[in-house]
């Protein structure tokens, strides 16, 4: 880790949360990170989980669990209490480290975490030698675990480097995406301190904050992002000349037809797209933007197509503790991707998903965690979770929606803020239905199913 | 000038190449984002949204409503901490 990351001269600049850190700034703040993990009793082989906003506090707790050689689990801060609960009883961390400061408000690039490390009663050391712990979204209520070794994300960092249109020293980062999650973690923060290319966070998240902190400086400037912030860049009414930009690269969700050219009008510069999945980091590129919607498996990256569906070899599986053959088998990561390789050029089509999972934003979402957790809650007879127009809709049945379909307004008022008081509780903002709508009942087919047709169930709605 | 519901929706209906009558009145985490992003470029002004009183805005009035108070309460160039 040290030799990987953390090394290089020690004035040289790594990273701008707000302000520049060289490395020795930075060597020095892993350090007294490292003392307070050491001092909560994590060890070699240990485990500790961050529950940090991006954030400089949260860079540093990290490379200090990895400089120990300690597992890391990450939780995103926007989390409820009630996810964290669930999610430290199933994986028992030794240490779980949250920072004495509130999140960061809610346009603001990244926040000021003072990172406190507490020893927990029932934790347990790493059962896999995997250095890196994340969570998605599961299918059937409690999270999908997904673990990576050191190894394989040095081999994530490998691939980046053999890209010549990816960022290389001499040149800077400005970061969009979530340094918590793959995207932004290994293609952004790792990969600068890696490949020691500077890294930025802007402080704010606007359109004028983002455009703001690429003009700041004027080395040649890749923008990392996910589609949504290719959106509000192409959509920015009179931006200024960016002479140091060379291009941006989004991944995490497909990106909207017309978006690439509408980018491309706006700033001279490609919008290029990447392909990747928290299991594995990057598999394919397209940083030009000309093979739209094709793109390049990355060096090694094994990707054929299985019944419509792409595979990815892998030699073990990703999921610590759980035998799925549907997710991988013999080898073979099952992406649950809908895909397509060409078998002429090798590269790969991403067509959507073949599961419930959602993107909003680059946030994964599985719409059975929303659905199970709605129809979960004493309010509710019934659920149906859709995808439409870019938002989660729900449509529930209730006791109080009644047999007329009105149950009065002040009991269906009453009834939906008892209903989005305890989604509150359980799920992070982002899994949030944007709206919710009750009914009598839910609409079904002739066979009896529940109708999961946003345009249908739309219609139904009072 | 203080934002009016029409300028609302066509800050929104801009999000994705909508027309107005596209734009849902319940808006998602995105949309408000986006709404934040438009907002500050055609005023000038920087709004700074608490987590809490993003979360709470659920609807296009809700949004107009908190928009109209940062205008009300920002100096001029300045920043609305609402």
């Amino acid at each position: 880790m040290d030799r990987c990351l953390l090394a290089g001269p020690a004035d040289q600049e790594c990273l701008r949360f707000g302000a520049p850190v060289d490395r020795a700034a930075l060597r020095a703040l892993v350090a007294e990170q490292a003392a307070r993990l050491t001092a909560a009793g994590l060890r070699r082989g240990g485990t500790a989980a961050l529950r940090l906003a991006p954030s400089l506090g949260y860079t540093a707790a990290l490379l200090a669990c990895w400089q120990l050689g300690a597992q890391a689990v990450l939780l995103d801060h926007r989390l409820t209490d009630h996810e964290v609960a669930r999610a430290v009883e199933r994986l028992a961390p030794e240490v779980l480290v949250e920072s004495a400061h509130g999140p960061a408000a809610a346009m603001r690039g990244f926040a000021e975490t003072d990172p406190v490390p507490v020893a927990l009663p029932n934790g347990r050391p790493a059962a896999t030698g995997h250095a890196l712990v994340q969570l998605s979204s599961g299918s059937t209520g409690p999270a999908k675990v997904i673990a990576r070794t050191a190894a394989d994300l040095l081999r994530e960092l490998d691939c980046y480097a053999r890209l010549a249109e990816f960022p290389k020293a001499g040149e800077r980062v400005v970061l969009l995406s979530s340094v918590v999650h793959v995207l932004g973690l290994v293609g952004g923060l790792l990969n600068s301190l890696h490949a020691r290319v500077p890294l930025t966070v802007p402080e704010r998240m606007t359109t004028a904050g983002i455009l703001a902190a690429i003009a700041a400086d004027d080395r040649p400037t890749t923008v990392i992002g996910v589609p949504f912030h290719a959106e509000l860049l192409a959509g920015a009414s009179d931006p200024p000349p960016l002479p140091q930009l060379r291009r941006m690269i989004v991944a995490g969700e497909l990106v909207r037809p017309g978006l690439p050219a509408a980018f491309t009008d706006r700033y001279g510069v490609p919008l290029g797209t990447m392909y990747g999945m928290t299991e594995l980091g990057v598999i394919a590129t397209d940083l030009d933007g000309d093979l739209h919607p094709e793109a390049v498996p990355v060096h090694g990256m094994d990707v054929r197509e299985d019944g419509g569906e792409l595979h990815i070899a892998m030699p073990a599986s990703p999921y610590p503790g759980l035998t799925d053959a549907t997710r991988w088998s013999d080898g073979r990561l099952h992406t649950r991707d809908a895909g397509r390789v060409d078998p002429a050029t090798g590269r790969v089509t991403v067509l959507g998903r073949r599961d419930s999972q959602v993107s909003i934003g680059g946030l994964k979402v599985d719409l059975n965690e929303v659905e199970h957790t709605l129809a979960a809650l004493p309010e509710v007879r019934e659920a149906v979770v859709v995808f439409a127009d870019g938002a989660i809709e729900a449509y529930l049945a209730t006791e109080c929606a009644g047999t007329d379909g009105t149950g009065g307004t002040d009991g269906v008022t009453r009834q939906a803020d008892a209903v989005r008081a305890a989604l509150a509780r359980e799920l992070a903002a982002f899994k949030r239905p944007r709206q919710l709508t009750f009914l009598p009942a839910l609409p079904r087919t002739a066979t009896g199913k529940l109708v999961r047709d946003a345009a249908v169930l739309r219609a139904a709605a009072p | 000038m203080l934002p009016g519901r029409a300028e609302v929706v066509a800050m929104l209906a801009a999000f994705g190449q909508r027309s107005a009558d596209r734009v849902p009145e319940s808006l998602g985490s995105l949309e408000l984002t986006w709404l934040v992003a438009e907002f500050e470029q055609r005023h000038g002004i920087e709004l700074d949204l608490s987590d809490e009183q993003f979360g709470a805005v659920r609807t296009v009035d809700d949004a107009v409503a908190v928009l109209r108070e940062a205008v009300l309460s920002a100096s001029p160039g300045g920043v609305a901490r609402s």
